[in-house]
């Protein structure tokens, strides 16, 4: 065991600073440790060389006390849907199997900048169409806290960025960073037992983040305590004028203060009752429950509320998802980057067969799917009326956020983030993706509708030994308040990323 | 008074949780608790039997513009299922609701002039075609309709 993993990133840095680590050391430990742990499947393509060069110039910078941000020397994984400069990023399919970007997405250079090391890029469901990381090309990636890892009695990392999450509970990296569609971070967050942010949407650049649904993609960030989030946060949030759509507003680097020092007297809690839903795990609701009374015994105020619209999200974002995949997919034809098959007839064959070898079925029936929506039959009947419900899913979320009076008003919505612990691999992969997605997404996605920063974090141990996390919710732009809660009830539960990992420790 | 210390003794085992000296049983709840206990049922139609009909122009027309094969029974079958997903909504009243676009429609979101920023990167831009030409992306004959 690496003694050092348990500490935070403001430990990290500091020990780098006084000379007791060095980032190169850290940085070869965490290459070594991935290559051990292999069978995680966690990262499809490690760049030790560029690692290694990046940890060598980092310790430089330390030796010249002149380190050049909060994330000197840290390790991190990125998604391979987001671009690394002369990396591959293939979306985990055939597709873009042999893509090199020339550029590397904002995250990723902002992370660069802060003296971040980039261990490698991640393990995902194809093109992030997916809530289990099952359907990838690279084969599934597996959850560190399953009992066996070797039969197939292995428990799924959840998805789409279930890599990002398995790397962060392994200890191979201190943070990563995923993508939150329809809950791809705070999902695979929830079952490996990792905080998980997803922030306002606008807030952080999507600018090189292969998109899948432009209206409501985000760059996630994972870590293993709330602390270190806001650490990465603050590194790549901002307005980027490569993406048009960030909000121009400077942002203002997120300080949260000490546990001790929270003061949860003036913050209002409430619990949407919409989000019990059909198939919650009873200990999920225990720890839902237990959570919330924890609150109140703090000094919240906590409180029921009603979100109407939540339960027609579900097949909203169904549409609004098939819908925009299918236009956005139609730039693979194989001419300018992607897979090109052998067939020379026409343009029209080549794109057609090019597409057919590229993508996997589900990639293919949701374009098909979104196109059917999108006919000019059917546009208004389902597209257009899926916008004017996801207005109805977003307004009921600001009634509660800005209600005018106070009683009817709450600053934060604490939920589950998923309905059960991490599923058996063999019971996730009976069911169809759609029917996995239907399931896994229902607490997460109508923050997407809505825009609004949510966070996963982890509370305690089920009766199987898997992390079970609850989801906080608040109004755009309210990351202060909402980590800042998240982060007090982390000091509550006292739950440990890195326990319980038999696996890892006889490993190592 | 109360809500005072009981803040004071949360604030004493905020500080000691790092120890893991505390044990929370998960079964002991203080107030009556908000969450609601049993699910909360939400009406939305079956549409699961709802007949789906697809002709083969429909099939061709979606082959077409997906440029994706609709080649199997399973694949239709998906699709059908879809739909009949997608049609839940459709009793939702909507009357005097605008589509929500984008979360951001509020904001006064950045444009920039139309004038050239970036170039001298015609290499890069080559590099991940599997077939170029001189400077050029390389093509099989156009103006050809699909065989279907």
């Amino acid at each position: 065991m690496r003694r050092h993993l348990q500490w935070s990133i403001k430990k990290l840095t500091a020990s780098y600073a006084d000379g007791q680590l060095s980032p190169r050391r850290v940085t070869e430990q965490a290459l070594e440790d991935a290559l051990r742990l292999k069978t995680l499947n966690a990262f499809v393509r490690l760049t030790p060389e560029q690692a290694i060069q990046q940890a060598q110039v980092s310790e430089e910078r330390y030796q010249r006390k002149q380190q050049s941000g909060s994330l000197d020397g840290v390790t991190i994984a990125i998604k391979d849907n987001f671009c690394t400069r002369d990396v591959h990023t293939t979306c985990a399919s055939r597709m873009l199997q042999d893509f090199v970007p020339p550029y590397d997405a904002t995250v990723c250079a902002k992370l660069k900048k802060a003296g971040a090391i980039i261990l490698g890029k991640t393990n995902m469901d194809q093109f992030a169409m997916g809530a289990g990381t099952v359907d990838s090309l690279y084969g599934p990636t597996k959850n560190i806290w399953s009992e066996d890892l070797d039969q197939d009695n292995w428990r799924i990392a959840g998805g789409s960025s279930g890599g990002s999450a398995s790397a962060v509970a392994a200890g191979l990296c201190y943070a990563a960073i995923g993508s939150d569609t329809g809950g791809s971070t705070r999902n695979p967050a929830s079952y490996c037992g990792v905080v998980g942010l997803k922030p306002t949407y606008g807030l952080v650049s999507r600018h090189g983040l292969i998109p899948l649904v432009n209206s409501m993609d985000v760059p996630g960030i994972f870590a293993r305590s709330v602390s270190d989030c806001v650490a990465v946060l603050n590194a790549v949030a901002g307005p980027d004028r490569l993406d048009s759509t960030t909000i121009r507003d400077p942002f203002t680097r997120l300080k949260l203060p000490e546990i001790g020092q929270i003061d949860l007297s003036t913050v209002r809690i409430g619990i949407p009752k919409e989000y019990h839903c059909q198939g919650l795990s009873a200990e999920v609701l225990e720890t839902w429950s237990k959570v919330a009374d924890l609150l109140e015994c703090g000094g919240a105020c906590v409180q029921q509320v009603s979100l109407p619209n939540t339960a027609a999200s579900i097949f909203v974002y169904s549409i609004l998802n098939q819908c925009e995949v299918a236009s956005n997919m139609a730039r693979y034809d194989g001419i300018e980057y992607g897979h090109r098959a052998e067939d020379e007839r026409s343009t029209e064959q080549l794109y057609a067969l090019s597409r057919a070898e590229g993508f996997n079925e589900v990639v293919k029936t949701r374009i098909l799917t979104g196109n059917f929506l999108l006919l000019r039959k059917n546009y208004e009947h389902y597209f257009e009326k899926a916008l004017r419900v996801r207005r109805l899913i977003a307004e009921d979320f600001v009634k509660v956020f800005e209600a005018s009076d106070k009683e009817d008003h709450v600053d934060i919505l604490l939920t589950p983030t998923t309905l059960t612990e991490a599923p058996l691999y063999k019971d996730f992969a009976s069911l169809t993706n759609r029917d996995q997605c239907a399931v896994q997404d229902f607490c997460t996605q109508p923050a997407n509708m809505a825009g609004i920063p949510a966070v996963s974090i982890p509370i305690r141990l089920s009766q199987a030994g898997l992390p079970l996390s609850l989801q906080l919710m608040s109004n755009s732009l309210n990351e202060q308040l909402l980590l800042t809660v998240a982060s007090w009830i982390e000091g509550q539960v006292g739950f440990d990323s890195l326990e319980n990992r038999q696996e890892y420790k006889a490993s190592l | 008074m109360l809500r005072l210390l009981s803040k004071r003794l949360y604030c004493k085992i905020a500080t000691k949780a790092n120890e893991k000296s505390t044990k929370l049983d998960f079964k002991q709840l203080t107030h009556p608790t908000k969450v609601p206990q049993k699910p909360v049922d939400t009406e939305f139609p079956d549409t699961s039997s709802t007949e789906i009909e697809i002709d083969t122009k429909t099939i061709q027309l979606l082959e077409r513009l997906s440029l994706v094969d609709l080649d199997s029974e399973r694949a239709l079958e998906t699709l059908k299922s879809s739909i009949q997903f997608a049609d839940k909504i459709a009793h939702i009243d909507t009357e005097n609701v605008r589509p929500l676009y984008t979360v951001l429609e509020h904001q006064q979101l950045q444009l920039r002039n139309d004038q050239v920023t970036e170039g001298d990167c015609r290499a890069e831009v080559l590099r991940n075609a599997k077939v170029t030409d001189e400077d050029y992306f390389v093509s099989p004959p156009g103006n050809i309709p699909l065989e279907q």
